[in-house]
């Protein structure tokens, strides 16, 4: 039973208010071994900055836009005691970037049932399109970082999936991706992102289409990132896909025949009841 | 050695800031709050589903706080209506946040402790009004309308599977699963002390 809470996020009196109340909600109580480092402390403002834009800025139109660095910098400001570090703001979220950098990310590419078409994502902040994905937490396997990553972006569960064997990894200016390779997903599923703010569009692409854009001219093409440097092994796994269903299809297409030449009925088993 | 003492001195002042920025801040959702009682860094919430017989996690991660109240006043809780743009947030995740947070209590105040998780999922924070089942015991013999409006029974708590297990005034069942490992006991401790013992003005 809960009490009968107010909800002065609805309204905010001013920013210092809005942001007191994400102070007490991801910085200050955080455990002691989370302001160990900056780059643990930045995690924590970053999640802020996003519950800010996610909520507050768009309960309260009047608050102004901030992105991280001038959020970081208005934090700091209002509760300087959570800043134990000689670095300035600037410099250690340039840190920050840098440190991210170096989590490997996992996705996955996801085709439907006749390998025709591929499943891609565009971020609201970027204009290029690629898998869903995302980077790995403490703790994680692969299999789990990719899973939950693609429900958080499309709302789609690949536990069903998923093989951990299947996978194509390349490592793009010192960051590992890891993307899993997935087929026979529903092409009329209502796939939404469960989080707000980071996915723009979701569509099925001809992966023909892409093929040809991507590799037609020898030149990269920026409409699809990470999907490009891994056009190749894409390819391939679709055609010994395509290979291994086609020839499940003729063995069953064969066993039919044979089964008619040889008078074999389908239906074996005799009604018991009218014997 | 001095830099020791100023490190000391400079995590006591975050301390007590610390202490002084969550008081105000839950003030502003439920500005009865008199004293905090115990804050721990981060908690989830459960609930159990008694239907298919299994916990449900609800959109609810944050700090959890134990606070006493200032009821003193016998006013009725007020009624706060439903907001426009929760309809909103609730539709991104696949519950919604309303189905599954708790009924609101109404009627005369009379719960003397208040539980708060603030949420970093959502602008929603979880919350469970807290009255000693002393309180409980006497509100259905004594206050006979009241009772009619909003039924309520003594609350429950234990610890298990990690969980501390609360069963609320309308036993609900939610388990509370909180990142300190010592605190999970500490909670246990704190509610089933505020629930067994006659309700107190104030904690020095």
């Amino acid at each position: 039973m809960s009490l009968p809470l107010r909800r002065p996020l609805e309204n905010v009196a001013s920013l210092d208010r809005a942001l007191e109340d994400l102070i007490v909600r991801f910085i200050i109580n955080c455990p002691a071994e989370d302001f160990s480092s900056v780059e643990r402390e930045l995690f924590h403002v970053e999640e802020a900055s996003w519950f800010y834009t996610d909520f507050i800025k768009l309960m309260n139109p009047n608050l102004p836009n901030m992105k991280i660095k001038s959020f970081a910098q208005h934090v700091i400001k209002l509760c300087p005691l959570i800043w134990k570090w000689d670095d300035r703001a600037e410099q250690a979220l340039q840190k920050f970037s840098q440190y991210k950098k170096s989590i490997p990310v996992r996705g996955a590419a996801i085709f439907n049932k006749s390998f025709s078409k591929i499943l891609l994502v565009k971020g609201t902040e970027s204009d290029s399109w690629s898998f869903p994905r995302g980077k790995i937490s403490k703790d994680e396997n692969d299999v789990d970082c990719c899973i939950r990553e693609v429900l958080e972006e499309i709302n789609f569960d690949l536990t069903d999936y998923i093989d951990e064997e299947q996978f194509i990894e390349r490592n793009i200016q010192g960051k590992n991706y890891k993307i899993f390779l997935v087929s026979g997903v529903p092409q009329d599923f209502d796939f939404k992102p469960r989080v707000r703010n980071e996915i723009e569009k979701i569509e099925w692409r001809e992966f023909k289409k892409i093929t040809r854009n991507g590799s037609g001219n020898g030149k990269p093409n920026a409409r699809y990132y990470l999907v490009n440097s891994m056009i190749r092994p894409l390819t391939l796994w679709v055609k010994s896909k395509k290979q291994v269903e086609n020839e499940d299809q003729l063995k069953s297409q064969v066993e039919e025949q044979l089964k008619v030449l040889l008078g074999i009925k389908k239906e074996d088993a005799v009604d018991p009841g009218r014997e | 050695m001095v830099s020791n003492q100023e490190a000391m001195s400079s995590e006591m002042t975050l301390d007590f800031y610390r202490k002084a920025l969550n008081f105000n801040v839950i003030g502003r959702y439920d500005p009865k709050i008199k004293q905090l009682l115990f804050h721990t860094p981060h908690a989830s919430v459960y609930k159990w589903d008694f239907e298919k017989d299994e916990w449900i996690r609800l959109d609810f991660q944050g700090v959890l706080a134990v606070y006493l109240r200032d009821i003193s006043d016998g006013a009725d809780l007020p009624c706060i209506e439903e907001p426009a743009v929760e309809k909103d947030f609730s539709t991104i995740g696949t519950k919604t946040v309303t189905e599954n947070a708790n009924e609101v209590l109404q009627g005369r105040d009379i719960y003397n402790y208040g539980l708060i998780i603030l949420n970093r999922m959502n602008p929603e924070n979880f919350s469970l009004g807290i009255a000693a089942n002393s309180v409980i015991n006497k509100r259905k013999f004594f206050s006979g309308a009241e009772e009619a409006k909003q039924p309520l029974e003594c609350m429950k708590v234990e610890v298990k599977d990690d969980l501390v297990i609360i069963k609320n005034l309308r036993h609900e069942v939610f388990g509370i699963w909180i990142h300190t490992v010592p605190d999970r006991n500490n909670v246990y401790e704190l509610i089933k002390y505020l629930l067994d013992n006659e309700p107190k003005t104030t904690f020095t």
